[in-house]
């Protein structure tokens, strides 16, 4: 077992970034706050910044401040039942308070319904707050692959919205400028499916732990040149690995897939307790929630329809059912684990009947946790070794 | 050669210690947990005579307890113990003090387990406030609620609300036999839910300390609507058995 070098990369890369944005701010470049399923792209070819606030408020719970700032934003009357991400992230707005310092000013926000209805209130708080303007896309929910109504439907608000932004931002965006930045996200996107791809190796070199904090770059630097760069370093790492054969987890007994966002509370300690009972978890629905066939720079706008009309949360259970289940068989593993995540009820509804669907199919067994992304006080480390220990002594590892 | 092991199993409730020989039990003991579980997990082992036997430990507070061979979960104790005393059975269906577990099992091994540790409803806490409320204490429960009485249907699943519903019923000064039977129907069609999210096969056996009551047995057999037999004469002591056997195994003894 060896540590990656690219987690000091990857703090290196972060804290560049937040600078970049600051800086970036303070020399009069614009900024957009985005949604992770909104599409970036339109906003970087009109020269914004983007930032991120679903990443920021999982920076907060990691850093042991989500619940301050989720108890300000209950205290002005939001519900505990809301969305952990919004409560944090609102909470930071209203009373400054971040991680990183100083939060930068949005000159417009995007957002897309693709991951939840949610965020569109959310948003449209911030742009209240910071007096900005929205932009909105709206995408169809499918239960099966989108239809070419619903991509022409999608397509034509992102043609109808481009000009639009390009008023807000410092440059027009042209079709060569998006087909530029297009090209780069897909080239970022195909090295990100190739990484977690390494995980199928066994031992695994790396697993979904490592991955959910080394997706903050193809979240909030999508588009950019520096992201694929990260990814490039990072997969020759990993290739690396692989063929010296370290291992993420010492003498891997059993291999298990994950689905749902991670417990940014208890990632350490989870990481830990997978660690100790020798089991690796080998692939998640999280960080592979995009789809790399779609973007096509030859027609930017058609292929960003489809690809952002292509998430994973926009779809009904039985296509979560065929991820995991190809999932499962591609990454051989033993068993999977459902996180119920109290805050994302897209993403938690179902999940009971996903279980024994995906086990009829596969053979093998899941379990269901509950816990929360973003808020302590609804997870408990007790509670997830009630059920995981369990769990992984059945599938034969164990301390 | 067969020598002698333990199980030790650190309940949040009571602590119990099995100690076994050549696969047979040959000294079970049970305290009370609190207040201090270090001090209860020795003082089983000292009653058993099992202080200088190896041990595994099982239990919510099985991390307490050193020197062990090693720890594992309850429910992996649990089939374990089954597995010796009852092959045949195919899914066990546990009611703890602080959670319920509904655990499908083959030759002593896990299959599949779905458990509620999240809230008292289904659990044996349930049964303790409302025996405390009914003023009916548990080993009392098969004397009251006789197979003819008819229950009166307690709609609440939340402990809190069952609590006032129960004391209101009680104003009302209907039967407490006929509430009574209405709180084990109540508790067992949520541990029947629970079944449902694993899929209960037959032969069903349960244990932990409420199955002991032949109400409960029943009362869990109309939930689950199938046969439901018991493990006597010590269904709570099953997991520490289990875990005994588990060590024996592991101690190659
Ligand atoms: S976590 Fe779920 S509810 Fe919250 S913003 Fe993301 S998709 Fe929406």
């Amino acid at each position: 077992m060896r540590k990656l070098q690219h987690n000091a990369v990857l703090a290196r890369t972060i804290r560049n970034q937040v600078l970049w944005t600051r800086l970036g701010s303070r020399l009069g470049l614009p900024v957009a706050w985005v949604t992770s399923g909104s599409p970036v792209e339109l906003v970087l070819a009109a020269g914004f910044i983007p930032f991120y606030p679903e990443n920021h408020a999982a920076i907060c719970a990691a850093r042991e401040m989500s619940q301050g700032l989720a108890e300000h934003t209950e205290g002005r009357g939001y519900s505990r039942d809301l969305c952990s991400y919004a409560r944090v992230d609102l909470g930071a707005q209203w009373t400054g308070r971040t991680p990183l310092g100083r939060l930068v000013p949005p000159d417009l926000v995007l957002v897309s319904n693709n991951i939840c209805g949610t965020v569109q209130n959310w948003f449209r708080l911030t742009a209240e707050h910071f007096r900005v303007p929205m932009f909105f896309l709206d995408t169809p929910f499918h239960d099966g692959p989108p239809t070419d109504g619903d991509v022409a439907y999608v397509r034509e608000q992102l043609v109808a919205m481009a000009p639009e932004i390009s008023r807000v931002g410092w440059r027009r965006i042209t079709e060569d400028r998006l087909r530029k930045v297009t090209e780069r996200s897909r080239e970022a996107l195909e090295l990100w499916a190739r990484v977690l791809e390494t995980a199928s190796r066994r031992p695994a070199p790396f697993t979904s732990f490592d991955a959910f904090v080394h997706m903050a770059p193809i979240v909030s630097m999508r588009g950019t040149r520096r992201c694929v760069a990260y990814y490039r370093g990072l997969l020759e790492e990993l290739r690396r690995r692989a063929d010296r054969g370290d291992s993420a987890i010492p003498e891997e007994r059993a291999r298990v897939v994950w689905d749902n966002i991670a417990i940014w509370p208890a990632h350490k300690q989870l990481k830990k307790l997978f660690e100790r009972h020798r089991v690796a978890l080998v692939s998640d629905t999280y960080t592979s929630a995009w789809t790399v066939e779609h973007l096509d720079p030859k027609d930017p706008f058609t292929g960003l329809a489809k690809a952002y009309t292509d998430i994973l949360l926009i779809h009904g259970v039985a296509h979560r059912v065929e991820v995991l289940t190809r999932m499962i068989q591609r990454f051989g593993a033993q068993g999977f684990v459902l996180h119920s995540n109290r805050s994302c009820k897209r993403y938690s509804l179902g999940q009971y009947g996903v279980r024994q669907v995906v086990t009829a199919r596969t053979g093998v067994p899941g379990v269901v946790i509950e816990a929360d992304m973003a808020d302590p006080r609804a997870v408990s480390m007790e509670h997830l070794e009630q059920r995981l220990v369990p769990f992984f002594e059945s599938l034969g590892a164990g301390t | 050669m067969s020598r002698r092991v333990a199980g030790l199993d650190i309940g949040s409730t009571a602590t119990k210690c099995a100690v076994v020989e050549g696969g047979r039990l040959v000294q079970a003991v049970m305290l009370p947990s609190m207040p201090d579980m270090v001090a209860a997990a020795r003082e089983a082992l000292r009653q058993a005579g099992a202080e200088a036997l190896p041990v595994v430990t099982t239990g919510y507070g099985r991390a307490l307890h050193e020197p062990r061979l090693a720890q594992v979960s309850e429910i992996t104790a649990l089939a374990a113990g089954v597995g010796a005393l009852r092959p045949e059975a195919a899914t066990v269906v546990d009611i703890g003090g602080q959670d319920s577990k509904v655990v499908r099992v083959q030759g002593g091994k896990v299959l599949d387990f779905a458990m509620n540790d999240r809230c008292a409803a289904g659990t044996g806490r349930f049964l303790e406030v409302m025996s405390r409320v009914l003023n009916i204490p548990q080993d009392r429960f098969d004397e009251v609620s006789r197979p003819e009485v008819d229950p009166l249907p307690i709609s609440s699943t939340c402990t809190v609300f069952a609590e006032s519903e129960v004391v209101g019923l009680l104003s009302r000064r209907e039967p407490p036999d006929r509430i009574l039977k209405g709180v084990l129907t109540a508790v067992c069609s949520r541990v029947a839910a629970l079944g449902r999210q694993v899929g209960v096969a037959a032969p069903v056996v349960a244990t932990g300390g409420p199955a002991r009551s032949m109400a409960v047995i029943r009362a869990l057999s109309e939930a689950l609507g199938m046969e439901v037999l018991p493990i006597l004469p010590d269904p709570q002591g099953v997991t520490a058995f289990g875990a005994a056997l588990i060590c024996a195994q592991r101690a190659g003894a």
